[in-house]
């Protein structure tokens, strides 16, 4: 954990926040094309019973996802393997609270908006140049 | 399927009952038309590149005099001087190491706008050929000219002048930063009249100013700096934090 | 879903929908390339793929406003619920507009120099915002969503947690902006630019506001149950084989029905993307969800086999001409 936290300070002197978090998400994505891979190829069936001898193209389709929500779709495998079969069906829920935080994340956002676009207007009134 | 008891309720796997059917008859067609009207009037309003030409095709020869600092040129005959670049995103710093004063042979590509010429050498052995025996002449006393403030965009050389269009704004300034950080001499653009004028743009004892111009292009900034005139090109020296964003 | 997975479930509506958005790409970059081509002939042009980058960047978020309008507007006029149905493939459209302009943008603006081509468009250095951050962050954000529109997701991560990932559209709507914003816009004086991106935004965040807070100001007023039971209004105020939903204070909604004369009740949450049954119309004796016809038998909650979804019930009873509803769903 600490050789890891060195490696990040020291990557850090060398590049920007931005630049590193651009090779975090890469890393990321690569760790995920294998397991999210691996799941994709030999786990899907074992946790959803309508995956089961899904066809070539699904798991095509499903792969990208699957790298990059790779530790969720590791563990749903693990909890299968645990259990011994597919997670059962739940009805669905919570769209009360969806709906609260849709209106909220809206709000936010419109707000966050206007205030950018204000800014970006003012900073591009200055642009004057004609046209060649 | 049965229509009848559904009435105005859409269901994507049956017919299309009739409301919608009539309001998407509008719809889709208006939709169309309007995708397309949008499109042609987001490009018709865009700016218009200006007439930079970059000359691809036949690889070209000129003849003069090298020179190595504060950027790769070529001295021409008629005292003229024209930048050099390599292919692709770097200078020609290394091609013409130690060539400084020695007259040499040319190949390459033009890039041309607005009367200011710029060559990419050819990446062949022969892009830049020494005159044999040549003897070495000394780089020109740069002329000055005074203080200088202007207000202006810095663009990379090489792109402004062909290699991309437009090579300006700030849609173009990562490659304009990554040109000018692999050493293709960075420019100040002024606007005159519709007309552009160039300035090479130096560090404060008329070194290269390197990758500290980086930050600035595509950007509308001040620049305030010393001017000098050495060989057709017009040089602003700036001093550590003379660029800023233009107020 | 209860049946295996397929690639695309695809059906007529579905094959029209993509051959229309097909078409209006088509249209909006054909008239793009079109026109760039002809204004800028005398001076050689814009350089190719600037051009191609520009079209297909304005063509994405075009589409993502697009996108973004048809959920509010399907909740103000049911008129819009062919557009809503196929949504999905406009939104994975869009990301694929955006990804190619990205790589477009990578491969020229960021490639043959002495940086990462990646690194060197995300982060040059710079003096003002960086918009181009800001155009990955929408992209990455629109690349999750993409990548987990499959009904495998939705069935996996739950309803709840998938809508959850898909309300981040927000934010990426909001960096797309800013990306243009901050960045092209800056060196494109014309109003006719500016004027577009800040009504469209203007729209959408109008059109979202309105609808998102109408509705929870529903939830807000619903019905609060007295001793288990919720009065859910007049028994005869229900046509046969229509739903509708009740409001219930600090709980989700419920859906009553009548089918055969007879008022039922469930969970107003559809199993497949949490559509509201309560808006939906019993056809060929189920209750038909208005989002993507998922259907349930209108007392059982429970979907026509082959297909396993279920939606928990309620009891209901009818005092004095009013229909009750129990608050509590029924044990499966």
């Amino acid at each position: 954990m600490r050789a890891g936290a060195r490696a990040v300070m020291l990557m850090r002197g060398r590049m920007s926040s931005l630049t590193l978090i651009l090779w975090i998400a890469g890393c990321h994505l690569a760790a995920g094309l294998v397991g999210g891979g691996a799941f994709v190829w030999r786990g899907l069936d074992r946790i959803d019973d309508s995956a089961k001898g899904a066809s070539r193209g699904v798991r095509l389709l499903l792969w990208p996802g699957a790298a990059a929500l790779w530790p969720i779709v590791l563990l749903w495998w693990r909890r299968a393997q645990a259990r011994g079969g597919p997670t059962p069906a739940r009805p669905a829920r919570g769209m009360r609270s969806l709906r609260l935080a849709h209106a909220i994340a809206w709000t936010i956002t419109s707000a966050a908006l206007a205030g950018g676009l204000l800014l970006a207007l003012d900073r591009r009134a200055a642009v004057t140049e004609p046209a060649p | 399927m049965s229509e009848a008891p559904r009435g105005d309720f859409y269901v994507g796997y049956l017919a299309l009952p009739w409301g919608h059917s009539r309001f998407l008859r509008v719809f889709v067609p208006l939709a169309l038309w309007a995708m397309a009207a949008l499109g042609g009037v987001m490009v018709w309003s865009m700016r218009r590149p200006g007439p930079a030409v970059w000359r691809t095709g036949a690889v070209q020869a000129w003849h003069g005099t090298v020179r190595e600092r504060p950027y790769p040129a070529l001295e021409l005959d008629d005292g003229s001087s024209v930048l050099l670049v390599e292919v692709g995103k770097r200078g020609a710093q290394e091609r013409v190491a130690g060539l400084d004063g020695r007259s040499a042979t040319v190949r390459g590509w033009s890039l041309e706008r607005d009367g200011r010429r710029l060559i990419e050498v050819s990446p062949e052995r022969d892009g830049v050929e020494p005159s044999a025996g040549g003897s070495r002449s000394e780089s020109p006393t740069p002329r000055a000219l005074g203080a200088f403030v202007g207000v202006g965009e810095i663009v990379d050389a090489k792109c402004f002048l062909g290699a991309m269009k437009p090579g300006d704004g700030l849609g173009h300034r990562s490659c304009a930063a990554l040109c000018v950080e692999g050493g293709i001499p960075p420019m100040l653009l002024l606007w005159r009249a519709g007309e552009p004028s160039f300035l090479l743009v130096l560090g404060p004892d008329g070194q290269p100013i390197g990758a500290r111009a980086a930050r600035w292009v595509g950007e509308r900034v001040e620049v305030r700096g010393e001017a000098f005139a050495r060989g057709g090109l017009i040089e602003v020296r700036v001093p550590d934090g003379g660029v800023r964003r233009a107020p | 879903m209860s049946v295996s997975y397929r690639m695309v479930q695809w059906n007529r509506h579905k094959r029209v929908y993509d051959a229309l958005t097909a078409l209006a790409v088509g249209a909006y970059i054909a008239a793009f390339v079109g026109v760039g081509l002809v204004v800028n002939r005398a001076d050689g042009g814009v350089s190719a793929p600037i051009l191609a980058m520009r079209a297909l960047g304005t063509c994405a978020l075009v589409l993502l406003h697009v996108a973004l309008c048809i959920g509010p507007l399907a909740r103000i006029s049911p008129l819009v619920a062919p557009l809503l149905y196929n949504r999905r493939h406009l939104g994975v459209t869009t990301f694929a507009l955006a990804a190619l302009h990205a790589v477009l943008a990578i491969g020229f603006y960021g490639a043959f120099g002495v940086r990462f081509p990646i690194a060197a468009v995300v982060d040059p250095p710079r003096a003002g915002p960086a918009f181009e951050a800001m155009g990955f962050g929408a992209l990455a954000t629109l690349f999750v969503m993409a990548a987990t529109s499959h009904d495998f997701w939705l069935k996996n991560l739950t309803p709840r947690v998938w809508k959850g990932i898909h309300l981040c559209v927000v934010g990426g709507y909001a960096l797309a902006v800013l990306h243009v914003a901050f960045g092209a816009l800056q060196s494109e004086p014309s109003r006719a630019l500016s004027a577009p991106l800040l009504a469209g935004a203007a729209i959408v965040c109008g059109l979202h506001l309105f609808t998102g807070w109408r509705e929870v100001l529903r939830d807000f007023r619903g019905a609060r149950a007295a001793d288990g039971w919720i009065d859910a209004g007049p028994a005869d105020a229900l046509p046969e084989g229509r739903a509708r939903a009740v409001a219930v204070r600090g709980g989700e909604r419920i859906a009553l029905v009548r089918h055969g004369g007879e008022v039922c009740a469930m969970s107003n949450v559809c199993a497949h993307q949490g559509g509201p049954l309560g808006e939906g119309r019993v056809i060929d004796g189920c209750l038909t969800c208005p989002w993507h016809g998922y259907q349930y038998g209108p007392c059982s909650g429970a979907s026509p086999p082959p297909f396993t979804e279920r939606a928990p019930t309620h009891r209901v009873r009818i005092e004095n001409g009013r229909v009750q509803v129990r608050a509590q769903e029924d044990s499966p």
